[in-house]
């Protein structure tokens, strides 16, 4: 997995490891493969996109589900909170855009970047081992290149769309390696 | 530290679970661009085209260059079949979908019969049973999706993509035992 320097290194590893970092990673490939999927539906006007979303928003969920164990409920559920906005405001970029929305793109992209950066803060302040810098960093990746992805379908460049895919599931497996060392780290794993 | 599995294998397991997890997601993927009509198709065709090549890549290195090659050459053959498949379901070809399945279910025998062949840790039933269960909800997403059950579509897909896991799992399971015993 990446080490805390974000070098890919596969280290041994225990099974409560091995088991923590696929779990995260199953988690974060469905963050993205659902963000792609109301991607595709919002923009093409699909029938199915109620229940698209409806799966997109469980993600947190999940995602709550797992930290919960390691940091209580309370902490789990402002994660929980924070990422389903990310999530929502997300889906209203999404939209306004296919509306033709400039203004509001850019003021819910705004909204977007704090919303990661509180999501940086809170990471780092409930473990020390996650540095809030490398969260940031992490995660203004991941909304840049999932606003190319929006862009690129938008203006009909598949071709261009299933590249940033490719791009946007490494940099999430990264993060999620990031989130599996600092916790095996941080809880002697 | 109880138990403790190594960095090689690791990487294994990794690199298998991502392989299958795309083969799901890029098939679903046509599936609901071709129940929607949409403008992506040749992009999600190409894509998942280049996936036994990447399965081909991780298997040279440690089976055989022809060996990993004939995996590929049966896995081309399941994706080439699926997208015939779809596009006849989206048809109402009924001729070519059920040639199709059989042709699915034929192809998926005969890669466990070759996976056994070249790794006698792998069990011929098991590749089998575990192959026919994802065609087979393979087969209830597509035909959920064409028929607009959107919400039973998700969770079907949700089975498919612990099925392919599944499958990585099993694959990394027999690779480990008969290279890193």
């Amino acid at each position: 997995m990446y080490d805390m320097t974000g070098n890919w290194k596969y280290h041994a590893a225990n099974y409560g490891q091995m088991n923590l970092m696929t779990e995260l990673r199953k988690l974060w490939i469905e963050h993205i493969l659902w963000t792609r999927l109301f991607i595709v539906s919002a923009l093409a006007e699909l029938p199915d996109l109620d229940a698209t979303k409806k799966r997109l928003l469980r993600n947190p969920s999940d995602f709550a589900n797992i930290l919960e164990i390691f940091y209580g409920r309370q902490k789990a559920e402002v994660f929980r909170n924070l990422l389903e906005e990310h999530l929502k405001i997300a889906a209203s970029i999404v939209d306004n855009a296919n509306w033709g929305n400039t203004k509001a793109v850019e003021q819910y992209s705004r909204l977007w970047y704090s919303n990661a950066d509180r999501i940086a803060a809170l990471l780092a302040g409930i473990n020390p081992c996650w540095a809030e810098d490398e969260w940031k960093n992490l995660l203004h990746d991941h909304l840049r290149m999932t606003a190319d992805e929006v862009m690129a379908r938008l203006a009909g460049e598949f071709m261009k769309d299933g590249i940033i895919f490719d791009m946007i599931e490494e940099q999430v497996l990264a993060m999620s390696d990031v989130m599996t060392a600092g916790m095996i780290k941080q809880f002697d794993i | 530290m109880n138990g403790t599995i190594g960095g090689e294998q690791l990487a294994l397991i990794s690199n298998l679970r991502q392989l299958w997890t795309q083969l799901a997601i890029w098939s679903r993927s046509l599936i609901v661009s071709t129940a929607g009509n949409l403008r992506d198709i040749q992009m999600i065709t190409d894509r998942l085209m280049q996936i036994p090549e990447a399965f081909a890549a991780v298997l040279g290195q440690y089976f055989e260059p022809q060996e990993a090659d004939r995996f590929r050459e049966l896995l081309e053959e399941h994706i080439a079949g699926v997208v015939a498949l779809i596009s006849a379901e989206k048809n109402n070809d009924v001729k070519t979908v059920n040639q199709e399945t059989v042709n699915l279910y034929e192809n998926a025998n005969r890669i466990a019969t070759y996976l056994v062949s070249v790794n006698s840790y792998w069990n011929n039933e098991q590749w089998q049973i575990i192959l026919e269960d994802y065609i087979e909800m393979l087969l209830a997403d597509l035909v959920a999706r064409m028929a607009g059950v959107f919400a039973k579509e998700i969770v079907i897909f949700d089975d498919l993509q612990t099925q392919a896991i599944k499958l990585a799992d099993y694959m990394a399971q027999g690779m480990m035992q008969k290279f890193h015993p």
